[in-house]
């Protein structure tokens, strides 16, 4: 799964950290996700879309290269 | 809420409320247990008392996370079962549990070959499979972690 969450994190000036606490999650959560080493669960997904305003689907894309 | 490195108890009070408490948990139950295992076997006192000195800071730390409000400690966050290490947790003890199920039916063919040239003791059978369990979890966990991050 390919992820735009640094540029949207960057968008609003927050650190891994700062996102990692309005997640609720540890900081190490964020690290794996933005690495696209890590698929959140389905309510990490919606609450990363209502902390940035706006859809799963403009946070995350499927990988769908061979 | 304000939070703490020890955190403060479920049922309200100071952290200095919680460490006292567990403090006291960890000595009556660790001296009860070793006067339990000292008295079943009957054992010295001086081996009592080492046991019980060696006992007491697990039987406080068991009684200070029985106790802890989780949502009281410095950097805990609140939502730990959305977090990574949730799943590198469940991964490792996964993998980790058919690693002991393969060990244990090696160890028991090996055993059925051997025959009486080996003897084994369930007490340190039981204990090998224990830390086996750990140690492979824990190197399965930090494999996990350092493949993440």
């Amino acid at each position: 799964m390919r992820n735009f969450l640094p540029e949207a994190r960057s968008r609003l000036g927050w650190s891994q950290q700062r996102l990692a606490d309005e997640l609720g999650v540890s900081r190490q959560t964020v690290i794996s996700i933005e690495k696209g080493r890590y698929d959140p669960s389905l309510p990490v997904a919606f609450r990363l879309a209502h902390t940035f305003e706006c859809q799963i689907e403009d946070l995350f894309s499927p990988d769908l290269e061979p | 809420m304000s939070r703490s490195r020890f955190g403060r108890p479920r049922f309200g009070g100071s952290t200095a409320t919680l460490l006292s408490l567990s403090a006291l948990a960890g000595i009556v139950g660790g001296t009860l247990l070793a006067w339990i295992i000292a008295t079943l076997a009957s054992l010295p006192l001086a081996w009592m008392a080492i046991f019980a000195a060696s006992a007491i800071p697990i039987t406080a730390s068991l009684a200070w996370v029985l106790m802890v409000d989780r949502d009281t400690l410095t950097g805990a966050p609140r939502n730990p079962e959305d977090s990574v290490e949730n799943v590198w947790l469940h991964k490792a003890s996964s993998a980790a549990l058919l690693d002991i199920s393969g060990i244990i039916g090696l160890t028991i063919l090996a055993l059925t070959i051997l025959g009486d040239r080996v003897s084994l003791s369930a007490e340190t059978a039981l204990m090998a499979v224990w830390f086996a369990g750990l140690i492979d979890v824990f190197i399965r966990y930090q494999m996990l972690k350092r493949r993440a991050l």
